[in-house]
């Protein structure tokens, strides 16, 4: 387990797989949140996990088509997390939080209710 | 002892599983309309994909990462969507021949049209996929196509000249006519070898068996054992094409014609041995490719994924192999030609296979990702090389041979 | 006076000097961990290489740093010298008062 304290964001963190806890797999960092503020250095708000934000930098249209289509299942929000929240940052990024509970796994809870559970064998 | 057992089925599966739509569909053109000319094409393609697969093993043992999880660390996700995205269509089309593939083998078995068949096909393999585990229906159906065997049995039930062939395998020769099929052939049979699902696939593989660094030696035994033997399976298609079909002047415009090459070495049997071999080997490949595509979708944007997970443990991953599947067997049920797809979809790739080659190779030198497992000068240029040529002449051969089935 | 910004946002966008010099693109951010908060150290940015001029998209650029087209080499740049705008990230020095560094992005330094 190591939390580094000297980080280079974009070839550690950006587009870094994140699990949570029992190694579940969340989604890759997709966005950061920097806060500017006067007289001290920026310091990082958040980092972000959401597809929206992903297909964001590609373009602003880009953007706001993946809006549009995560709000089919019901995806408003990206999901944010902070650095207090980091327990492993190497191959992948680890943070101690409970997968399933987060707004990270919107696509796959609608897939399993709407999907996957009508067809057969889908609910074992 | 464990691991001498693990790579001698690593070869195994590597030779059942080599055949598949594209690899016959190439061979058995290129046997029929060149003889053994277009040799060298395989063996070129063979060298390159020995390279790459071992290569992908090695860079999971190394990194810890799949080769596409790196790809976004390493690049970003603006980078990786280039490759990706054109790995998905490719791939798309290629599940499509593969499909179109089984189908076929079914109407010449049966009489019945293989368009009919295309649901029918989809929704087996879809049923293997969502309720099976992946190690039984790999290991499976990789055991069932040893069948395709009977390829190589053919070659010296035959009795091929051994010197021809070797000639044929190591030197490159133009045609006197028919020059634009020929680089088209060529290209479609580099690029039936050399499909990126493969070693893609395999790097999964490797991270999913939790390969360390004791299995670097297996992997280079497995990389290069599976894909020489493989290939001579390959081979064998062409050359008893060459042998069977082109003395007759028969050829080979669709799977119905290939279909013939087996019957003189085996009589009437050598019919249904090659309708089984096309059945057993593009069902093989067509389960691979739709997991491939599923792990390619979960890798990108970093979804739960793996061989033996329960779809309702991982629906964005069960959704995605049966949306691919899906909409591979509405390709087939349009009734384009099977074997018509099934080489463009095979020249296809070879264009946009430098796409994902690139990189891979820079990946491949990043001391970050590899450590003291980076590649040698050699193996870069071995593989830049083949697949620049590959792309070049893919973009070249690709617009005449439109013009010229015109 | 604070606010958030999408970094991810104005990572790989070109960046400006203050009298409008081209300095190259914004690849990496030096972070450091102090009182429990990831805090920006300086921002490195690459030097414009032959294929910037081109605009290609990120991949020509990665393939042109792979074929020695893009030499690597750039700019540190301080955390109090970087500000961001709606048009991209903005330097508030002259190169010549930044110091030099010489790697490729997200690669081994």
């Amino acid at each position: 387990m190591s939390k580094p304290k000297d980080i280079e964001l974009v070839r550690d963190v950006l587009d870094t797989q994140v699990l949570g806890r029992k190694k579940r797999p969340m989604g890759k960092v997709d966005g950061v949140g920097l806060e500017l503020r006067d007289g001290a250095p920026p310091r990082v708000a958040y980092f972000e996990i959401d597809g929206v934000t992903a297909w964001r930098r590609l373009g602003e249209r880009y953007g706001r088509w993946a809006a549009r289509v995560a709000r089919w299942w019901r995806h408003t929000e990206p999901y944010r997390f902070g650095w207090s929240q980091v327990r492993d940052l190497g191959i992948d990024l680890e943070i101690d939080v409970d997968a399933e509970r987060t707004c990270a796994l919107d696509l796959e809870r609608w897939l399993r209710e709407r999907f996957v559970a009508r067809l057969p064998g889908g609910r074992r | 002892m464990k691991k001498i057992l693990g790579i001698a089925l690593g070869i195994v599966t590597s030779i059942g599983g080599f055949l598949d739509a594209g690899s016959i569909a190439t061979s058995a053109q290129a046997g029929a309309a060149f003889g053994y000319a277009l040799l060298w094409a395989v063996a070129l393609g063979t060298i390159c994909v020995i390279f790459l697969v071992e290569m992908s093993g090695r860079f999971a043992i190394a990194s810890g990462h799949t080769i596409t999880d790196a790809i976004r660390k390493r690049f970003g996700f603006a980078v990786l969507i280039v490759p990706f995205g054109a790995t998905m269509l490719v791939n798309l089309l290629v599940l499509a021949s593969e499909l179109g593939g089984v189908c076929v083998a079914l109407e010449l078995a049966t009489g019945i049209g293989f368009q009919l068949w295309a649901i029918p096909v989809a929704v087996a393999l879809w049923l293997l996929l969502w309720v099976a585990t992946f190690d039984v229906v790999e290991e499976g159906t990789a055991l069932l196509g040893l069948v395709t065997l009977c390829f190589v049995v053919a070659v010296f039930t035959l009795g091929a000249e051994p010197v021809p062939l070797a000639r044929a395998l190591v030197v490159p020769s133009l045609p006197a006519d028919e020059r634009a099929h020929y680089l088209f052939l060529a290209v479609s049979i580099i690029g039936a070898t050399i499909a990126p699902y493969l070693f893609l696939f395999y790097s999964s593989g490797a991270i999913e068996d939790k390969w360390d660094k004791s299995y670097l030696m297996p992997n280079r035994m497995i990389a290069t054992g599976g894909m020489l033997f493989g290939a001579m399976i390959s081979m064998a298609v062409l050359v008893v094409a060459a042998l069977t079909l082109k003395p007759e002047g028969i050829r080979v415009e669709g799977y119905e014609q290939a279909a013939l090459m087996l019957v003189p070495a085996f009589g009437r049997w050598g019919f249904y041995l090659f309708v089984v071999s096309l059945a057993v080997a593009c069902f093989g490949a067509a389960l691979e490719l739709s997991l491939a595509s599923a792990y390619a979708m979960a890798q990108t944007f970093g979804w739960n994924w793996g061989e033996d997970l329960k779809p309702r443990q991982a629906a964005r991953f069960g959704t995605a192999y049966t949306a691919f599947i899906v909409l591979a067997a509405l390709i087939v049920l349009t009734g384009l030609n099977p074997m018509k797809l099934t080489l463009f979809s095979m020249a296809i790739t070879a264009v946009i296979l430098p796409l994902t080659v690139v990189p891979f190779l820079v990946l491949m030198n990043d001391r970050r990702y590899m450590k003291e497992h980076v590649n040698s000068r050699f193996s870069n240029m071995i593989v830049a090389l083949i697949v620049l040529l590959a792309a070049v002449l893919a973009l070249v051969s690709i617009p005449l041979e439109i013009v010229g089935s015109k | 006076m604070s606010r958030v910004i999408a970094l991810e946002r104005y990572v790989g966008k070109p960046v400006r000097d203050v009298d409008g010099r081209d300095l190259g693109h914004l690849h990496e951010v030096r972070m450091r961990e102090q009182d429990g908060e990831l805090v920006v150290i300086d921002y490195l940015v690459g030097r414009v290489g032959l294929l910037e001029r081109f605009s290609l998209t990120d991949f020509g650029r990665e393939v042109g740093v792979l074929f020695g087209l893009n030499r690597p080499g750039g700019y540190v740049v301080p955390w109090d010298a970087m500000v961001f705008g709606d048009e991209g990230p903005r330097c508030t020095r002259r190169a010549a008062e930044l110091e030099r560094f010489s790697a490729t992005p997200r690669a081994e330094r």
